[in-house]
C-alpha cells in the first residue's frame, strides 16, 4: 500500500477522520480510559494541603514529559506528580564543575603569552556542553534541570561567539542560573548581564564611555575607543522589558554608557568578571526609560534592578514560561496568572513556576513538539544511557541543527512547534533513535513503553502498536517506540 | 529573459538568501566616491580600486568588497546588480522584529512567513512527491512557517538511509498530521537529494549546492530559501567579514555552476534585516542601523548596475544622524521579482506583504 493510499484509508477511519488535519499537528485528546489522569484538568491546583492527589500513571507520565525529559528506567516513578514537581523547587541541586577562573585559565594563559591554548579552550566548551546534557539525561530532578535549560536559553548563551564566552558559558549556568533560580529575577538578570559569558558574547568587554580615562588615552594614541551597544540593546530587548516597552535609541545608548566598565579580568587570578572604572564615564547621569542613574558601577546595578522588576519584564518572562512549557500560543489568562505571581512576589521565580504548574492548561494534553535537544535527552533517558565517553551528545545535537549553548542569535532557540518539525528535522530524529539504540543495552520494548508513553498513547496508537511490535525485532521495536508521535511531544 | 507581469513564468526558479544579523551595506558595496565615506568609515573603508587587494569597481562610485571576486565577474557579465540604501519599513533596529518583518511582512514573530503563503500562489511542483517551496536550513525559520506544507532539507546531520523500522513509523505517524507529512516529505527528499562528496567544508556553500540541486530536480521545487547568520559584526568587523564574504562568493559561484542551464531562468536575492551604523563603534565594528545594500543575481536579470538613489553620508543626510538613510524598499524589490519572474499576480502581493505597493521596482529585468 502506498503512502497516499494509507492516508486516504485513514482519513476515512471513523476514529481518526474527524480529527485528522494534514496541515498541522493534531492532538488527539485521549479518552479517560487511557488517560485517567485527565480528570486533573478540572481539578484546581491544591488550595489546601492534600486536596488534590493525582496518582494515576497518566498524570505522572504527563508531568514527566511536560515538565521534565521523560522517565528513566533506573528511577522509580513518582507517585504524586504535583508533589514530585514542587519537591524539585525546594533547593538548588548542586552540580560540580570547574570555577570560572579555572575555565578562563587556558585563554588567559594564551593572551598572556603562554602559547597556543585554542584546543584547551575548545575542550572546556565541549565538555561543559556535554556535562550539561548528561546532567539532564541522568538527573532525578528533571523539572529543575528543564528550568535551568529554560533560563540558559532565555539568556541566549552563545558559546561560539568567542573564546571568553566559550570558556565561561558552563560557569554561567552554575554561578548565575543554578545560584539564582530560586531567587528574584532581577538578581539573576544582574548576575547574568555582568557575567563574562554575556559580557564577552555581546561584546561589552571592550566597550568604554567616550570620555572615560581609558578611551581618551587610546584616542590620543590614534586607536578606536568608544561604546559598543550590543549588550545594552539585548539587555533591554531580550533580557528585560522588550521592544514593547517603547524605549528609543537614546535609552540604548544610555544603557551602554552605564554598562561600560563591565569587562573581564584576564590579568591576575582569579580570572572573571570585573568592573573597570577607567572604562566608565564616572561623572554625569544616564537616563534609561525615564529614570536617571549615575554613570558608575552602582548606577548600572540600579538600572538592572529597575529593569528586572519592571511589569514589562514580568509579562515577557511569564509569556516565555507559558510558551516553553504549555503552548505555542498560550492563553492570555494563563500568562496573566504567572505575571501576577511575579508581580506580587517582587519577581520571585519560584512563585512564577508554582503558578505555571497550577494552570489548568498545564494538565491538558501535550501539544508542543520536543526540540532536537529535548528529543535526544529524552531518548537517552528512555533507554537508560549513563555518561559514556564514547558518546558526545553535544556533537550529535550540533549535527542535528541545535548546538548546545550556541544558538545563532542572542534570543536563543525558537520554542515553536513549526521550527522543529520540518522533514529534515524529523528524519534526523529517526536517525538519532537508530543511533542511540546501538549505543547502550537495548531495553525490553514492553518495559520501555510502560515506563515512558504507554499511559499517553492515543487510541489509534494503542490499537495499532502491539501487532507492529510483535512483528519487529527488539531493537526495531525500541526504535519504533522512540519515534512514536506521542514520544515526540512535550 | 525579462518577464512581464502575468507572462509565462513556468519553469522559472527563485532563491532567497537571508544574510542574518544585519548586513553592513557600506562594507558590502562601498561608496568610495562619496566625499564623506573615507572619513566616516576609517579602518572599515577598503583599499582604493585598482590597487592590490583593493575594492572591485562597480562603475566609478561604488566598489565591491575585495573578497567578492565571483560576484564581481557576474556583475560585469550583467548577471548581478546591487540596490543600495534599501531597507524594510521597520525601524526598530531589533534583529528579531526586523527579521520578523523581512520574513513575514509583519512585526510579529508568530505571523505566517511569506514563503509559506507563496506555496499557494505559485504552480504546484509537477511531481506531487515534492513541495514547490523548499527550505535548506537545519530548522524551519519564520519565512516558511505557516499552514502550508513546505519542504526542508539540509546539509550536515546524520546520513539518512532507509531502516526497517520506518515501516512502523509510516503506519504510526498517521495519527499526527504534520509528523506524517514531514516523514513522507523527508523520505522523498532523502532519496532525491543524495549528499555530494568533495564539497568545500563550508555550510553555506553546501547549502547553496543543496538548493541548486533541489531546484534542478525534474518536477521538483522551484523556490528555495537559504540563510547565513554571521553578519552581526559589532566588533572586529574587517577580520570577521572577510571570510564570510569569501564564503558567500563561493556559495554564489556554486549556485551558478550547479544550476547549469537553469541559471538562465533563475533569480537570487541576497538581503538582510537592517544595515549598520555609518560610524565605526568603539570596538572596530558597527552597531544596528537602518539601510543596507541588497544584491539580485541570476541569468534572468538585467544586471551590471547599482540601483537605488544614493542618499549621501553628510550629517544632514543620515537617518537620525546615525544610519544610512533608506531610499528603496526591500519589499518593492521582492514584490517586483515575485510578480515579474515567479508569476505571482499583483492582487496577491498584499497577502505576502500587507500594505506593500505593487508598483514595479525599475531596472531589475
Amino acid at each position: 500500500m502506498s503512502a497516499v493510499e494509507i492516508r486516504r484509508t485513514v482519513v476515512g477511519h471513523q476514529d481518526i477522520g474527524s480529527r485528522f488535519s494534514p496541515g498541522q499537528f493534531t492532538l488527539f485528546f485521549a479518552t479517560p480510559a487511557i488517560f485517567p489522569g485527565h480528570a486533573a484538568r478540572t481539578a484546581s491546583f491544591p488550595k489546601k494541603e492534600g486536596q488534590l492527589r493525582m496518582t494515576s500513571s497518566a498524570a505522572v507520565a504527563h508531568a514527566q514529559v511536560r515538565f521534565g525529559f521523560g522517565a528513566r528506567p533506573d528511577q522509580p516513578a513518582p507517585t504524586d506528580p504535583v508533589a514530585w514537581l514542587t519537591g524539585q523547587l525546594q533547593r538548588a541541586t548542586p552540580v560540580p564543575g570547574p570555577s570560572l577562573s579555572d575555565c578562563l585559565t587556558p585563554y588567559a594563559t594564551m593572551i598572556n603569552g603562554g602559547g597556543n591554548q585554542r584546543d584547551a579552550c575548545l575542550r572546556i566548551r565541549v565538555s561543559e556542553a556535554d556535562n550539561l546534557i548528561w546532567q539532564a539525561v541522568t538527573t532525578d530532578q528533571p523539572f529543575y534541570e528543564r528550568l535551568i535549560r529554560f533560563f540558559a536559553n532565555h539568556f541566549g548563551l552563545q558559546g561560539q561567539a568567542n573564546y571568553i564566552a566559550g570558556c565561561s558559558v558552563g560557569a554561567f549556568v552554575r554561578d548565575v542560573l543554578r545560584k539564582h533560580l530560586f531567587g528574584k529575577y532581577a538578581d539573576m538578570l544582574t548576575a547574568a548581564v555582568t557575567h563574562p559569558a554575556l559580557v564577552a558574547s555581546l561584546s561589552n568587554y571592550k566597550s568604554m564611555a567616550p570620555n572615560s580615562t581609558r578611551a581618551r588615552r587610546l584616542r590620543a594614541r590614534g586607536q578606536d575607543a568608544g561604546l559598543n551597544e550590543n549588550l545594552a540593546r539585548e539587555t533591554l530587548e531580550l533580557f528585560s522589558v522588550g521592544v514593547g516597552a517603547g524605549y528609543a535609541q537614546a535609552d540604548v545608548t544610555a544603557m551602554a554608557t552605564l554598562l561600560a566598565g563591565f569587562t573581564v579580568n584576564l590579568q591576575t587570578k582569579p580570572y572573571g568578571g570585573v568592573y573597570d572604572p577607567t572604562m566608565a564615564a564616572g561623572t554625569g547621569m544616564s537616563s534609561v526609560i525615564g529614570v536617571s542613574y549615575p554613570n558608575n558601577n552602582l548606577g548600572c546595578l540600579q538600572a538592572l534592578q529597575a529593569l528586572g522588576t519592571s511589569d514589562y519584564t514580568y509579562r515577557r518572562l511569564a509569556r516565555k514560561l507559558a510558551v516553553h512549557f504549555i503552548s505555542d500560543q498560550p492563553y492570555i489568562g494563563d500568562v496573566n496568572k504567572i505575571f501576577v505571581a511575579l508581580r506580587q512576589s517582587g519577581g520571585d521565580i519560584r512563585q512564577a513556576v508554582l503558578a505555571l504548574i497550577s494552570l489548568d492548561s498545564a494538565w491538558r494534553p501535550l501539544t508542543k513538539v520536543k526540540d532536537i535537544q529535548d528529543y535526544n535527552i529524552s531518548s537517552m533517558r528512555a533507554v537508560g544511557l549513563v555518561a559514556n565517553p564514547a558518546v558526545t551528545p553535544s556533537l550529535a545535537m550540533a549535527k542535528m541543527g541545535q548546538p548546545v549553548l550556541a544558538p545563532p542569535f542572542p534570543n536563543g532557540w525558537d520554542d515553536q512547534t513549526s521550527t522543529w518539525s520540518g522533514p529534515w528535522s524529523v528524519m534526523q530524529r529517526l536517525a538519532f533513535a537508530n543511533y542511540v539504540v546501538g549505543v547502550g543495552p537495548t531495553p525490553a520494548p514492553d518495559t520501555l513503553l510502560e515506563n515512558t508513553v504507554a499511559p499517553l498513547l492515543r487510541s489509534y496508537t494503542a490499537s495499532t502498536l502491539p501487532a507492529l511490535l510483535a512483528a519487529s525485532t527488539p531493537s526495531d521495536s525500541v526504535k519504533t517506540i522512540l519515534t512514536l508521535p506521542e514520544f515526540l511531544r512535550r | 529573459m525579462a518577464q512581464t507581469p502575468g507572462g509565462n513564468t513556468e519553469g522559472n526558479r527563485f532563491l532567497f538568501i537571508n544574510l542574518r544579523g544585519g548586513l553592513d551595506g557600506l562594507s558590502f558595496v562601498q561608496p568610495y566616491g562619496d566625499p564623506n565615506f573615507a572619513r566616516l568609515r576609517g579602518e572599515l573603508a577598503g583599499a582604493p580600486v585598482n590597487t592590490n587587494g583593493g575594492l572591485l569597481d562597480l562603475g566609478g562610485f561604488f566598489g565591491l568588497h575585495p573578497q567578492l571576486t565571483g560576484l564581481h565577474s557576474l556583475y560585469k557579465a550583467g548577471e548581478a546588480l546591487f540596490i543600495h540604501a534599501v531597507a524594510s519599513a521597520d525601524r526598530s533596529r531589533s534583529h528579531f522584529v526586523a527579521q520578523a518583518f523581512l520574513q513575514s511582512g509583519s512585526s510579529s514573530t508568530s505571523s505566517t512567513g511569506w514563503m509559506n503563503t507563496l506555496t499557494g500562489l505559485v504552480p504546484t511542483a509537477p511531481n506531487p512527491a515534492f513541495k514547490n517551496v523548499i527550505n535548506l536550513c537545519n530548522r524551519n525559520p519564520q519565512i516558511t512557517a505557516g499552514p502550508q506544507r513546505v519542504g526542508q532539507w539540509s546539509s550536515g546531520g546524520y546520513m539518512i538511509q532507509p531502516q526497517p523500522f520506518w515501516n512502523n513509523v509510516q503506519k504510526l505517524a498517521l495519527s499526527d498530521g504534520r509528523y506524517f507529512s514531514s516523514f513522507i516529505d523527508g523520505m522523498t527528499s532523502s532519496s532525491a537529494l543524495k549528499s555530494a562528496t568533495g564539497l568545500p567544508n563550508s555550510s553555506l556553500v553546501q547549502d547553496a549546492w543543496l538548493a541548486a540541486s533541489a531546484l534542478s530536480i525534474q518536477g521538483g521545487p522551484t523556490v528555495a530559501y537559504v540563510e547565513q547568520s554571521e553578519f552581526d559584526t559589532h566588533n572586529d568587523q574587517n577580520a570577521r567579514l572577510a571570510p564570510v564574504f569569501a564564503d558567500l562568493d563561493a556559495a554564489v559561484m556554486m549556485l551558478k555552476s550547479t544550476l547549469g542551464p537553469l541559471w538562465q531562468r533563475t533569480v537570487v536575492v541576497l538581503a538582510s534585516e537592517f544595515g549598520r551604523t555609518v560610524a565605526v563603534n568603539g570596538t572596530s565594528g558597527t552597531d544596528h542601523g537602518t539601510a543596507f545594500a541588497a544584491c539580485v543575481l541570476g541569468g534572468a536579470i538585467s544586471g551590471g548596475k547599482v540601483l537605488g538613489s544614493w542618499p549621501g553620508l553628510s550629517s544632514g543626510q543620515l537617518y537620525q544622524e546615525r544610519d544610512l538613510a533608506p531610499t528603496s524598499d526591500i519589499q518593492a524589490v521582492l514584490s517586483t521579482i515575485l510578480m515579474q519572474h515567479v508569476g505571482v499576480a499583483p492582487t496577491e502581493i498584499p497577502r505576502l506583504f500587507p500594505g506593500a505597493s505593487t508598483t514595479l521596482y525599475p531596472g531589475i529585468f
